[in-house]
């Protein structure tokens, strides 16, 4: 081989080995398909209903709730002879990547659980059914804030999810390491305000010891205190100078040694973490946080209260969704209206305590239930709690993308740190996510 | 004997072309086609020109990236090279119980890269063994930030990846060390040469051609640095992702349903160039030193 042969080798060689180090780099999406479009019309399920359709969850096929589904789709079989139902569970980490790949690659189930943000993309591909179409009567029988929730979507007219549960917070302190500070349960915070006080109190009189902060202001803090988040043209306007009133207490708590340096990091997982290994005397975490405690730190629930989350409470809306696409549409939507039902939802809310159902009736049904199946007062107080909070509840905009929130919590750590101004900040993260917005 | 046809030696290679071609080829020219779009996952892409290149010029977190991972190459690149070479000549040597040493440096390279950087994040949290070690000892009053400062996160998740490294490279240096004429050291040594000049004249010159592989290997790796900085930092790069790796930032800004795919692309075109550059200089001093 000549010299100039063999770089010409070498180069190709470099350059082959250097494909297969991007192409592994390289973003996973490829060009999207010319979405169909919606069906857009009736559908009669007053025929016989036959045929095979798939129902994928998320994260529920366990010791818990694979009794429910299987004796769910059972029943539906029963009262459907010619109909046959698949159960698939998706894992609870990247279900949005395997939505994507299933929208992909045209493999949606038939039936399947969606949050309103995960179903924008897929509403705005058409890749759903539009339910309000499907079956006019529907509207009626559901929550009006959760149909609302699918039914918001700018640019495109219809619903297309059925509100299945419905969740919120609660504030949970540790009040054995707050007793010393002359905390009782009786006069614990209200307040963000209150709260923010209370921590910088406690750090410096316990000399850093005693922390309550455990995160540093999310999208939902601004939501709690009634902060405008979005305006009437969807566009995010949350860096007013209430915002940044919040943020500037925030940094002057983490100042005063009122937070875990670890929460710059701004992990919720890290959160109710934090709050287990006592290394902080408060945290938020849904009605299930008792039975968390309960299992890896008993002791600590002995000293635990819940009480209403400061401010707004949040609301988390989980709806069952059709594929526009499904081969079986008419046992799709029965299928779906049957797993939402009033009878259905409040056996699901019984199981998964702490949620509420999706429907217009149901709720007294769930809290009667629990409070028979219950005996843990304190769950049952959480769930007290959350339930009565429930009807003020908020949920975040759908525009709302885990990459802002990265964003957010990358520069709210610099605010919070002291390096970088308040105001400058929220401006820096507002024009992000305006700029990314995904509805335009 | 029978004769070949002129296409049987490319039906012996024809799968390995596919495969480069399918694999490696595509994907690449994929990413770099949506570099010049507006791809969005569930929508049709549309062409946009240099759009996602001068955003990304302009881009603060592009360069944040950048800075990280020419720091991370800058500082993996003679550490990776120098302390393996040393940890190879100490366990070189044939004596009883050698194995359990050079095993003993070897077993981080097993270790699952996640299940370290956990086991790092334990060490270096503000209550961790590290800042109760440091508390206990009298040296610090508060606990030190090292994972929620810029330079301590980087400096922490650039000793893990030393750390979890040496034990590979001390291997390929064994090897390439068993090729060194045991003569060219005796005969050095009859000429009174001290061990340090034997060791710059002879071991140094010996494992040349395995320092240079080792340099890329870890140039293009450090460039492409994920997993020790996302779990140190829990997936957020630290305080202003500052830092943040071009990868974690081509996942944040990519993956999901509302991945911006086009900006994402080009970013990985840009990391592909970046890589590019190390292999390119491999070839470069193999010339010359074959011209020499």
């Amino acid at each position: 081989m000549t010299k100039s042969k063999r770089w010409f080798a070498g180069v190709a060689l470099a350059l082959t080995g250097a494909f297969a180090l991007t192409a592994c780099t390289g973003a996973t999406g490829g060009p999207g398909t010319e979405a169909p479009k919606p069906t857009g019309s009736a559908i009669d399920k007053g025929g016989e209903l036959s045929g095979n359709i798939q129902f994928q969850t998320w994260s529920l096929k366990n010791e818990k709730f694979t009794p429910y589904f299987e004796k769910l789709i059972a029943d539906f079989e029963k009262e459907n002879p010619k109909v046959k139902v698949e159960w698939l569970d998706q894992p609870g980490d990247g279900y949005q990547d395997k939505i994507l790949s299933q929208a992909n690659s045209n493999t949606l189930p038939d039936v399947l659980n969606l949050p309103p943000d995960i179903a924008y993309p897929l509403v705005s591909a058409h890749k759903l059914l539009d339910l309000n179409t499907a079956d006019p009567e529907l509207k009626a029988k559901y929550n009006a804030g959760g149909w609302e929730s699918y039914s918001q979507y700018p640019g495109v007219e219809g619903t297309y999810g059925l509100p299945w549960y419905l969740s919120s917070d609660a504030s949970w302190w540790n009040l054995e390491q707050l007793q010393p500070y002359g905390v009782t349960a009786d006069n614990l915070p209200k307040t963000v305000d209150e709260l923010l006080t209370l921590a910088e109190k406690v750090a410096k009189e316990s000399n850093g010891k005693v922390q309550l902060l455990s995160s540093i202001p999310t999208l939902d803090t601004f939501g709690s205190e009634g902060i405008e988040i979005i305006n009437d043209k969807g566009e995010f306007v949350f860096n007013s100078d209430e915002a940044v009133k919040v943020v500037e207490n925030y940094a002057t708590a983490y100042k005063a040694g009122a937070m875990p340096a670890e929460a710059l990091t701004g992990s919720y997982g890290g959160n109710a973490q934090a709050f287990i290994q006592e290394k902080v005397a408060f945290t938020t975490g849904g009605t299930g946080f008792s039975t968390d405690l309960a299992k890896d730190a008993p002791k600590l629930l002995e000293h635990t209260v819940a009480t209403p989350r400061l401010g707004i409470p949040p609301l988390y809306v989980q709806g069952i969704n059709v594929s526009a696409e499904s081969k079986n549409p008419a046992a799709a939507l029965a299928f779906a209206e049957y797993v939402t039902n009033v009878d259905n939802q409040v056996a699901f809310s019984t199981i998964a305590t702490g949620t509420a159902p999706g429907t217009a009736e149901g709720s007294d049904q769930v809290v009667k239930a629990i409070a028979s199946a219950i005996t843990d007062p304190k769950q049952l107080a959480a769930i007290d709690t959350v339930f009565a909070a429930m009807k003020d509840a908020k949920a975040l905009p759908f525009q709302w993308t885990g990459d802002m929130t990265t964003y957010m919590n990358q520069q709210m750590a610099l605010a919070i740190n002291g390096s970088a101004p308040a105001k400058d900040t929220l401006d820096k993260i507002v024009k992000y996510a305006n700029d990314n917005r995904v509805d335009q | 004997m029978r004769s070949h046809k002129w296409f049987t030696p490319w039906l012996l290679v024809a799968p390995a072309i596919i495969w480069v071609l399918v694999f490696s080829l595509w994907p690449f020219l994929n990413t770099v086609i949506l570099s010049f779009t507006n791809a969005r996952p569930l929508k049709p892409p549309s062409f946009i020109g240099v759009a996602n290149y001068e955003r990304m010029f302009g881009d603060e977190m592009f360069w944040n990236a950048i800075v990280t991972c020419l720091i991370y190459v800058a500082a993996c690149v003679p550490l990776l090279t120098i302390l393996p070479l040393l940890l190879a000549l100490l366990v070189e040597k044939v004596i009883p119980g050698i194995s359990f040493f050079r095993t003993t440096f070897y077993f981080p390279v097993i270790a699952s890269v996640v299940v370290v950087a956990l086991i790092w994040q334990w060490l270096f949290d503000s209550r961790g063994i590290v800042n109760q070690s440091l508390d206990f000892l009298g040296l610090t009053d508060q606990p030190v930030p090292f994972l929620v400062d810029r330079w301590l996160l980087l400096a922490c998740s650039i000793l893990l990846t030393v750390w979890k490294g040496l034990g590979y490279y001390m291997v390929v240096y064994l090897a390439a060390l068993g090729n060194v004429g045991k003569e060219l050291h005796e005969a050095a040594q009859l000429d009174g040469a001290s061990s340090f000049r034997r060791f710059l004249h002879v071991t140094i010159p010996g494992v040349r051609g395995a320092m240079l592989l080792i340099c890329v290997l870890i140039a293009v790796s450090a460039m492409r640095i994920f997993t020790e900085l996302e779990v140190l930092s829990k997936g957020t790069g630290g305080p202003g992702g500052y830092d943040m790796s071009l990868v974690m930032l081509i996942r944040q800004v990519g993956s999901g349903l509302t991945g911006n795919v086009g900006y994402a692309s080009a970013i990985s075109v840009a990391l592909f160039l970046l890589t590019l550059i190390p292999l390119i200089a491999i070839a470069f001093m193999n010339r010359e030193k074959k011209a020499a």
